[in-house]
């Protein structure tokens, strides 16, 4: 039929675009008899972010006193998907705001496209580790709780702020 | 005077709405603690810590002459809603943390033990903020009922948590090596 053909394409497309696109989550699919069982069937999502996901800029010039200064944010409105077949695929975003200084006392300087490198390493760690079954408002709150303890238990000199 | 736990609580609860979780399951969203007349106070008084920035970075230029020290409240100075002025001092063997609070006259140091230098950097910060009282450890460790801060759901806010922020866990810390 018709309208099948097409909702098969779709699917398709719609399949081949979340599996190319970023914060990917396939669903749990029925093992088959040579699947291995329990953790090793556990999928863990794509996840891919970039610098640009991040776009630091100055909110506070270094006044170059002392042995840290300034201080520089990043909005990000990162994009989830939760895709269990054959359900229809579940997407959102979450939206908010890194901050950390433009030169601490134990790292030197921190420019913006380190800041960015630093973010994308911890949002991609947390992702990947990330419960996507979670209600969306729920996902993000522990989406930024989780980048917050990252950072501060892998870069705690450094003194990023993770905030909704 | 002393600090009681009692008066503490009741400065904290104007500031942080009790028994409002940061997510309402119910929506699924944090609209009912953000929208709180106790978050608004907060936010207040965060705004009222930037006009008011100036003293708190006199003092950590003083401070910043005698110790190795980053200034945290660069985040609050950007627009955040800390509800208190904070920096980290680096001291031979262990970092610790000094806050002064925007809720009420209180300040914070986190340390591991005694050491020399408290004395002369609480002295520094009574100078500048007279009037303001220490929160001991002790206190400062004690969970707020019925509270839930934005880095600690309910059961894990506690006094020092909601008087200084999350950086007041970013003190109290041995340097390797020591």
């Amino acid at each position: 039929m018709r309208v099948h053909h097409l909702a098969a394409v779709v699917v398709l497309a719609l399949s081949s675009v979340l599996l190319a696109g970023s914060c990917l989550q396939q669903g749990t699919t029925e093992p088959e008899a040579s699947e291995p069982v329990g953790e090793d069937r556990e999928r863990l999502p794509v996840v891919s972010y970039r610098p640009e996901d991040f776009a630091f800029r100055v909110v506070v010039g270094d006044d170059g006193k002392g042995k840290a200064g300034g201080w520089q944010a990043a909005r990000a409105d990162l994009e989830f998907w939760h895709v269990v077949i054959p359900h229809w695929p579940r997407h959102w975003r979450c939206a908010f705001t890194i901050e950390m200084p433009l030169r601490t006392e134990a790292a030197g300087p921190i420019s913006s496209s380190e800041a960015a490198v630093f973010s994308v390493e911890i949002a991609e760690d947390v992702a990947r580790a990330m419960n996507y079954d979670l209600p969306e408002g729920l996902f993000c709150l522990r989406f930024v709780g989780e980048m917050r303890a990252l950072f501060k238990s892998r870069y705690e000199k450094l003194g990023a702020r993770v905030t909704r | 005077m002393v600090t009681t736990r009692t008066e503490v609580l009741e400065v904290i609860y104007r500031f942080y709405p009790r028994g409002v979780p940061v997510y309402d399951a119910a929506h699924d969203n944090s609209a009912a603690y953000d929208t709180s007349e106790e978050h608004r106070r907060l936010v207040e008084a965060a705004q009222r810590g930037r006009s008011e920035y100036p003293t708190w970075e006199a003092m950590i230029d003083r401070l910043g002459r005698r110790y190795g020290v980053q200034n945290e409240a660069l985040h609050l100075l950007a627009g955040g809603r800390d509800p208190a002025y904070s920096a980290r001092i680096y001291l031979p063997g262990e970092t610790i943390s000094v806050h002064v609070s925007l809720l009420g006259p209180y300040y914070g140091i986190h340390h591991l033990g005694e050491r020399e230098e408290l004395a002369a950097i609480a002295g520094v910060i009574e100078a500048t903020y007279p009037g303001y009282e220490p929160i001991p450890a002790e206190l400062g460790d004690e969970v707020v009922p019925e509270v839930w801060v934005e880095s600690n759901p309910f059961g894990e806010a506690t006094i020092a948590l909601c008087l200084f922020s999350e950086v007041w866990m970013w003190g109290g810390v041995r340097e390797p090596g020591s």
